[in-house]
């Protein structure tokens, strides 16, 4: 349903209000980690047609996405790490990150053995195979929207 | 916890295999990603070693090798990920002999299409390794991967023709020749 245009200013203008006042709180480095997912999103939109891949259906689309938004925070995540695995693959594939962790595949590795015990290389192998997935289908999904744009 | 593979793990590994393979052989055993990396000393270690072999009987009891040396295998080999070169079969590299078993790095030009394809950091930095080492050459590595058919692609949905060779061109364009 979409809503009347004066309804919809009135969001916009407490939307607005809103983030001044949740900015005016925050850390300088926290301003900067929604300034910068925030930019992201925007070029993922711009490319992919959403801001978030899980709402395209990209297979491990959430993954990237929470992935994305940890680096942008600055946060050691398990999928922080994986997209700074895949950064260089998901640059090539117009995906934005500028930045990235260092030493990630052992950071992610020992990860998975404090969880896993055993089962850590599986489940590592697993998550390196749906960021290759995703950037496989990411380019797809590229292709398509260019051949739909008029 | 299992232990990462280094040169030394990788050496064990061999002698395992070749003990515990069927006496009547003989077998060729592969080197894939992370092992030929360690081998040729571009790194310390890595996290799995990937193993390929045309006679999979020289593997029967790879699990216990596994636990008894506490390391990561995995059974893969590029061609799973990518489209075959041609002439592959003619460029494995020989490591060594123990027993039955021969080892070789499986085909340098393959795997070094397979990291690029995929494109990780650390896929990167050894497909810099295999040009830098001179184990690939450039210009023949282009030349293979434009000859590749466009009816290999048939068997990897994931890939295109056009977007393995833009990955290929800006991976060598990086690269700035030796």
């Amino acid at each position: 349903m979409r809503l009347p245009s004066d309804v919809l200013s009135v969001f916009r203008r407490y939307g607005r209000e809103g983030g001044r006042k949740r900015a005016a709180v925050m850390s300088p480095d926290a301003r900067q980690a929604v300034a910068r997912r925030a930019a992201a999103a925007r070029w993922i939109a711009a490319r992919f047609g959403s801001p978030r891949f899980q709402d395209i259906g990209l297979p491990g689309g959430e993954l990237i996405d929470q992935g994305l938004a940890d680096l942008a925070a600055g946060h050691v995540s398990d999928e922080s790490l994986l997209v700074s695995i895949a950064a260089p693959r998901l640059r090539r594939e117009g995906v934005p990150t500028p930045v990235a962790f260092e030493d990630p595949e052992d950071r992610l590795y020992e990860r998975m053995v404090e969880r896993h015990g055993q089962l850590a290389h599986a489940r590592y192998g697993a998550l390196l195979r749906q960021a290759a997935s995703f950037a496989d289908a990411c380019r797809g999904a590229r292709t398509q929207r260019k051949r739909r744009a008029p | 916890m299992r232990r990462r593979l280094t040169r030394e793990g990788l050496e064990s590994l061999m002698r395992e295999l070749a003990r515990r393979a069927p006496a009547r052989g003989p077998f060729r055993v592969y080197f894939v990603g992370g092992g030929t990396a360690v081998h040729a000393g571009w790194r310390e270690s890595t996290i799995d070693a990937d193993l390929y072999s045309d006679t999979e009987a020289v593997f029967r009891d790879v699990q216990l090798v596994k636990e008894d040396l506490a390391l990561n295998i995995e059974f893969a080999r590029p061609e799973y990920f990518v489209p075959p070169l041609a002439g592959s079969d003619r460029r494995h590299v020989f490591v060594k002999t123990i027993g039955a078993v021969s080892f070789y790095h499986y085909d340098p030009y393959t795997q070094l299409l397979s990291k690029v394809v995929r494109g990780f950091r650390r896929d990167l930095d050894d497909a810099r390794m295999f040009l830098e080492s001179g184990m690939v050459d450039r210009g023949q590595f282009r030349s293979l991967v434009h000859a590749i058919p466009s009816s290999a692609y048939a068997k990897y949905p994931a890939l295109s023709r056009e977007s393995v060779i833009e990955a290929v061109t800006a991976f060598l364009d990086s690269v700035a020749p030796s």
